[in-house]
């Protein structure tokens, strides 16, 4: 059901579909792309993320697409009219000071911070949609009278003063809120459990399914300081009681580095917590991008092969762009480029692709650490690569994009030397004693990061001159 | 609240499981609602365990078992077993699972602990109260004065909070939302009866000061001795439901100190502690405190027979006891059925009903939602089951 | 063909069940006497294991020691509606314990509150419930039987609840009306051995007593088979034993028994070719799936057929099977060798389609081609199980 709700975002006005173009390829950023919903291909698993009474941690690697499964939650929660059905809060966490913080306390505390993110969304909601309040049974109203007032942080008149000056629809209720007295619904000391039970009901009264909390947007934390994330998000998944059924429910987003620690929280291993690897096949990657096209260009239908007539593209598609949807977009970017300047409705032949493939090689990031490489969507382990080989690699990536002759990989990697020796040096040598060995090496290294060798776009050999390495990240 | 095992895979079901199940025979999907609390069929399913004739009865008992391996579904079946009838002749039943939340800690005071269960208790009263209002009724003043403090006291909020709400909404299920969503009883009164009760309770109010925690949970004693119930049940569940003491059974036992100093004293007045506690803690306590487990333990070890077992059972109700393996829906090709699903499972029940919904899934996906299950089935759910958990595979191992 | 009578319970023709009386007695004793026990007593065996006579028998006892005994037969309720018929139950049972004999409440709920509130009194005495038939009733009627009724009634320390039926053992919610319930039997009521089927016939067959061992050999102590074979023709006897279907149904029951009986398990696949092979006719061979439920589904609720754990299959009631077979194999020997012959068939083509569970029909054909042996009716050469499949078994 919630994967025909995606769906049907799809629908949109042909004008606006035909007015946008190639800028349906430009950023590649879901956050950047406000019309995401109208295009967007459900993963697999979509309907496991979406089922609206479970609680779910996505875990995906960078360009798999978490933000656009993260707004598609947003977006399938809009009824057709735009209206919530349930009251969507944004909430992240807040690190623990340190890992040994990570406790009760902690996750108490996050929750306070939770109740505040339900107010101020529940403030923000009967703003826009004051018929909501009035319609409500009394004892809702005076519940979200309540609610706002007891869980806001800090002076809710002040924090929410702009909201009720401003010119939403609901000003003069929201003034009328904060200037409400708020009954004692339940005592200070009540349970969080039966606050937040205490608001979904009455969230109910007013047609809305109850709460989503949605968490995106964690990697710059889990790269500042992954331990005390961890540790954080680890105590938080594992308060049990969080993830009783009380029509509050958790959809968090979160990179892949935190899946092996995380995998270990007590919510997941009872399947209190659903845990999903956002993972694509190679058929739904392809309607991604097909279902893109159409979109950009205002179609009905848009295959691969009115792209490009060459067969060859889904296989390279795959190939590179993996199971990361950024990537696949990302390989037919300059072929959407071209299609629109030069060939319009013409599909663009094997030989033109071939040179657009080598102006937009796939990204490449050495990621000398765990000594692998990453090509577009593909992680190339080289472990097994033999370390001089491994030792060019590193040298050209840090001159990407630079000439670099047979000589000076074969004197300052295989001899050590800060310079190249000429002819009557000491160390000279004549190039048919090394180049052998060179290309060997360069053969080696074509084999494992090119995703055709027979014609790399990343190790490019200049004639004459050496070979560059096109690191595009 | 009531922590209770929530639910799996309760997707909105467009799957045509449903319509197979029907095919098949079934009369409900027994393999589907995994909460515990939210299946009306959990007792038919538990009541054979032979467990459950350990842990009913008066006396202290303990169940112990791996987490995910049925506590709280066995400890929901004995608190709706409690609740059969009409009357006030079986035990009372207190769901207990310590408010670690509201504690912000999980080395709980005896008072705290009090608190808390008092707390459980005037709700698991109210709510049953609600719904049996004539026991309300047959009062005196006096003792209706005692009950209404019991709840002014000890409820989440002011007992006028909750009459308005259940007034105002003309029905009980809000108050069972806010309160206790696993709490189940059967006829609940009509609106008029309800109407009355909340009035005549209100009118009972006397608006004392709350005494003490201690004093507070020996009023609730005396209210409920006072109904007429035989004896107290505390259903203690979910000590592990903390950071602090998920992977840490000194942990839990520290936390539920308290409780056991206790135990035995209120043994004496026929209020007996049956714990449901993982298996990890079996030994720390039967060390610390061996009189209090020399009897009345059941450990629970799922074996492939017993979660095979499950599904049988559940097999049986759901097909109004026309048959009792999935063999009855399966091609002659496929034989003991649950016996190979239960060999490639996780040793817990709940993993084995996901893994039976996958194969019927499986069926439905390949050949519609009719025809016998076959071993492909089988094994396409199985590789499917071992894919989709690598998760939880790679955590058990 | 003329009609069977079974014989009504008299206690001068009753005989054996010493344990089981010894057992209802002595749970009686604790409840006069106020002692904690276990209250709720189940009965239950094949059909005409002697349950009604056990039943009527401890009945009598209870006459002669003055306590009071609502007997309750669900039987009476077949095909009502449930609420109706549970309203009905608390209507007789109010009565019978000198509760009011009208307007008891608006609903179920109401209406068991007032029973419970007036039979307080009533239990300063024991009282023993029992109910017939409980295992055969609806699974409709059932839980509200459970919540009104029974499960109120098992909580009551003063009542002794006795639970008779035959086939589908009901899920209850109520520990004490399925954990913690006895059984009367091991775990059901067994049937007599030579002696006691002899000390039978005597008093209620006297001219057939001296074929005692004869019909225990054929009956293997069941009482009521005992009776029937004795006074009765075998295909009399049958019928005798199908007394609990509907007239109207009886006959084509019993058709569906013949062709079923050869089999030790059945189930839906198997269904169609042993009918086609009865009434000779392949178009029953095209039933659907649903359409061969019917029938299975027929046998079970007249208690004939249920699931068997062992067997993985459908299996008949013993007593019910031995006599058909044994009136097949006498009187229709010819139908009973092609039966035979069509099970070992089709045990053997599955045998041969589906490796997996190859083993298994093998061992169902070894069983039919040993049958038809013993009669010296073995299958035709070509249909012989292989040296290699003997070999696996």
């Amino acid at each position: 059901m919630m994967r025909k709700d995606a769906e049907r975002e799809v629908s949109v006005h042909p004008e606006e579909q035909a007015s946008l173009g190639p800028a349906a390829f430009l950023a590649l950023r879901a956050e950047e792309e406000p019309w995401l919903p109208e295009c967007f291909v459900p993963p697999p698993e979509f309907d496991r993320m979406s089922d609206p009474r479970r609680s779910v941690i996505i875990f995906g690697d960078p360009g798999s697409g978490k933000t656009a499964v993260h707004r598609m939650l947003e977006a399938i929660s809009l009824g057709t009219d735009g209206k919530p059905l349930r009251l969507l809060v944004h909430w992240r966490p807040a690190l623990p000071i340190s890992v040994a913080e990570a406790g009760l306390d902690w996750v108490k505390a996050m929750v306070g911070h939770i109740l505040d993110a339900c107010a101020d969304a529940l403030i923000h909601h009967l703003a826009c949609y004051p018929r909501d309040y009035q319609g409500a049974p009394a004892w809702a109203q005076a519940r979200f009278v309540w609610f706002i007032h007891r869980h806001t942080r800090g002076n809710p008149a002040l924090r929410w003063g702009p909201l009720a000056e401003g010119d939403s629809p609901g000003a003069s209720l929201v003034r009328q809120i904060l200037n409400s007295p708020a009954d004692d619904i339940l005592y200070p000391d009540a349970h969080p459990e039966y606050v937040i039970s205490e608001l979904v009901n009455a969230l109910k009264a007013i047609d809305m399914e109850g709460i989503w909390v949605l968490t995106d947007g964690l990697e710059g934390w889990a790269e500042m300081a992954f331990d005390r994330l961890c540790a954080g998000l680890k105590a938080f998944l594992s308060t049990l009681s969080l993830f009783d059924p009380s029509g509050l429910v958790y959809k968090i987003c979160a990179p892949s580095e935190l899946e092996p620690v995380l995998s270990h929280a007590g919510g997941l291993i009872r399947r209190r917590v659903d845990g999903i690897h956002l993972c694509w096949d190679p058929p739904t990657l392809r309607q991604l991008v097909e279902r893109r096209l159409s979109f950009a260009f205002g179609r009905e239908s848009f295959p691969l092969k009115e792209l490009c007539i060459d067969s060859g593209l889904p296989v390279w598609l795959e190939k590179v762009g993996g199971a990361s949807p950024r990537e696949w977009l990302d390989q037919v970017t300059g072929l959407v480029e071209y299609y629109t300047t030069h060939s319009w409705n013409r599909p663009i032949d094997e030989d033109t692709w071939k040179r657009l493939r080598l102006q937009r090689p796939p990204r490449l990031y050495l990621d000398d650490e765990r000594r692998r490489v990453i090509v577009g969507g593909r992680c190339v382990n080289l472990e097994d690569l033999p370390a001089k080989a491994y030792e060019m690699l590193r040298y050209l990536y840090q001159r990407s994009g630079a000439v670099v002759t047979k000589a000076e990989l074969y004197f300052r990697i295989y001899r050590g030397l800060d310079r190249i020796p000429r002819p009557g040096d000491k160390e000279y040598e004549a190039p048919k004693e090394y180049t052998g060995l060179i290309d060997t090496n360069l053969w080696r290294l074509r084999q494992a990061i090119e995703p055709d060798p027979s014609a790399p776009v990343l190790l490019v050999t200049r004639r004459g001159h050496g070979v560059v390495l096109q690191a595009r990240w | 609240m009531a922590s209770s095992t929530p639910a799996l895979h309760q997707t909105p079901d467009s799957s045509g499981v449903p319509e197979w199940l029907r095919w098949a025979g079934f009369r409900f999907d027994p393999f589907g609602p995994l909460d515990a609390a939210a299946d009306p069929h959990l007792s038919e399913y538990l009541v054979g365990h032979e467990v459950f004739a350990r842990v009913w009865g008066d006396g202290i008992s303990w169940v112990f078992a791996p987490a995910g391996g049925g506590k709280t579904a066995l400890r929901i079946s004995v608190m709706q077993t409690c609740w059969i009838g009409q009357e006030t002749n079986r035990p009372f039943p207190i769901p207990y699972v310590p408010p670690f939340l509201a504690w912000g800690h999980a080395r709980p005071s005896e008072e705290e602990h009090l608190m808390a269960l008092t707390r459980s208790g005037a709700r698991a009263l109210f709510l049953a109260m609600a719904h049996r209002p004539h026991w309300f009724f047959r009062l005196d003043v006096s003792e209706r004065q005692d009950i209404a403090n019991l709840f002014q006291w000890n409820l989440s909020g002011p007992l006028s909070v909750y009459l308005n709400l259940c007034r105002q909404s003309r029905q009980i299920s809000p108050l069972r939302e806010v309160l206790d969503p696993t709490f189940v009883m059967r006829d609940p009164p009509d609106e008029v009866t309800l109407q009355q009760w909340c009035d005549e309770l209100e009118s009972a109010l006397a608006f004392q000061p709350a005494p003490p925690p201690a004093e507070r949970w020996a009023h609730l004693l005396a209210v409920l001795k006072m109904l007429g119930f035989p004896s107290v049940y505390i259903l203690a569940d979910g000590f592990d439901g903390a950071p602090e003491t998920i992977d840490n059974p000194m942990m839990i036992v520290d936390c539920m100190r308290p409780l056991l100093h206790r135990a035995e004293k209120w043994a004496q007045d026929n209020v007996f502690l049956k714990a449901f506690l993982p298996t990890e803690t079996f030994p720390l306590l039967a060390e610390q405190f061996p009189l209090l487990l020399s009897d009345h333990v059941a450990v629970i070890h799922w074996t492939p027979d017993l979660l095979a077992e499950i599904i049988r059972r559940r097999v049986y109700v759901a097909s109004g006891g026309n048959f009792g393996s999935l063999d009855a829906v399966a091609s002659p090709a496929l034989r003991d059925v649950e016996t190979a699903l239960a060999r490639s499972v996780m040793p817990l029940p709940r993993e084995m009903l996901v893994l039976t919904r996958q194969v019927i899934e499986e069926h439905v996906r390949r050949e519609g939602a009719e025809g016998l299950l076959t071993g492909e089935d089988v094994e396409a759910a199985i590789l499917q089951y071992t894919q989709g958990n690598l998760l939880l595979t790679r955590t058990a191992r | 063909m003329s009609a069977v009578q079974l014989l009504p319970y008299s206690p001068r023709l009753f005989v054996n069940r010493e344990q089981e009386l010894q057992m209802l007695e002595e749970r009686v004793q604790a409840l006069k006497e106020g002692r904690d026990g276990h209250r709720v007593l189940i009965l239950s065996g094949e059909r005409g294991i002697g349950k009604t006579w056990l039943r009527s028998h401890f009945e009598h006892q209870l006459s002669q020691e003055r306590i009071p005994v609502v007997r309750l037969d669900l039987k009476e309720y077949a095909g009502k509606d449930p609420a109706w018929a549970v309203a009905d139950i608390l209507q007789r049972v109010s009565i019978e314990t000198g509760g009011p004999r009208e307007r008891l409440g608006a609903d179920l709920a109401e209406m068991s509150r007032t029973v419970f509130r007036h039979l307080q009194k009533f239990l300063q005495q024991p009282l023993v419930v029992i109910v017939d038939h409980v295992y055969e009733s609806d699974w409709a009627l059932l839980p509200l039987l459970e919540d009104y009724l029974l499960g109120p009634l098992a909580a009551e320390r003063r009542v002794l609840l006795l639970l008779t039926g035959r086939g589908r053992l009901y899920p209850w919610k109520n520990p004490e009306l399925s954990t913690l319930a006895v059984p009367l039997g091991k775990p059901e009521l067994e049937p007599f051995d030579p002696l006691f089927t002899k000390d039978q016939l005597k008093r209620q067959a006297p001219s057939q007593a001296h074929r005692a061992d004869e019909i225990y050999e054929l009956t293997g102590g069941n009482p009521l088979a005992n009776y029937l074979v004795a006074a009765y023709s075998l295909d009399q006897a049958v019928e005798g034993l199908l007394e609990p279907v509907p007239e109207e149904r009886r006959r084509t029951v019993r058709e569906y028994l013949e062709a079923l009986c050869v089999l030790r398990a059945f189930d839906e696949e198997r269904i169609p070719d042993m009918l086609a092979t009865y009434y000779d006719n392949d178009s029953y061979r095209q039933w659907t799936y649903a359409r061969s439920r019917r029938v299975r589904e027929e046998l079970i609720r007249w208690g004939l057929a249920r699931w068997d754990a062992e067997q993985r299959g459908y299996v008949m009631d013993r007593i019910v099977r031995q006599l058909i077979e044994r009136y097949l194999q006498t009187q229709k020997p010819e139908l009973w060798r092609r039966l035979h012959q069509t099970a070992y068939q089709l045990y053997q083509q599955w045998a041969n389609n589906y490796p997996a569970t190859r083993e298994r029909w093998l061992e169902e054909a070894e069983y039919h081609r040993q049958r038809l042996q013993e009669y010296g009716s073995l299958p035709s050469r070509s249909e012989n199980i292989s040296a290699a499949d003997r070999r696996i078994l």
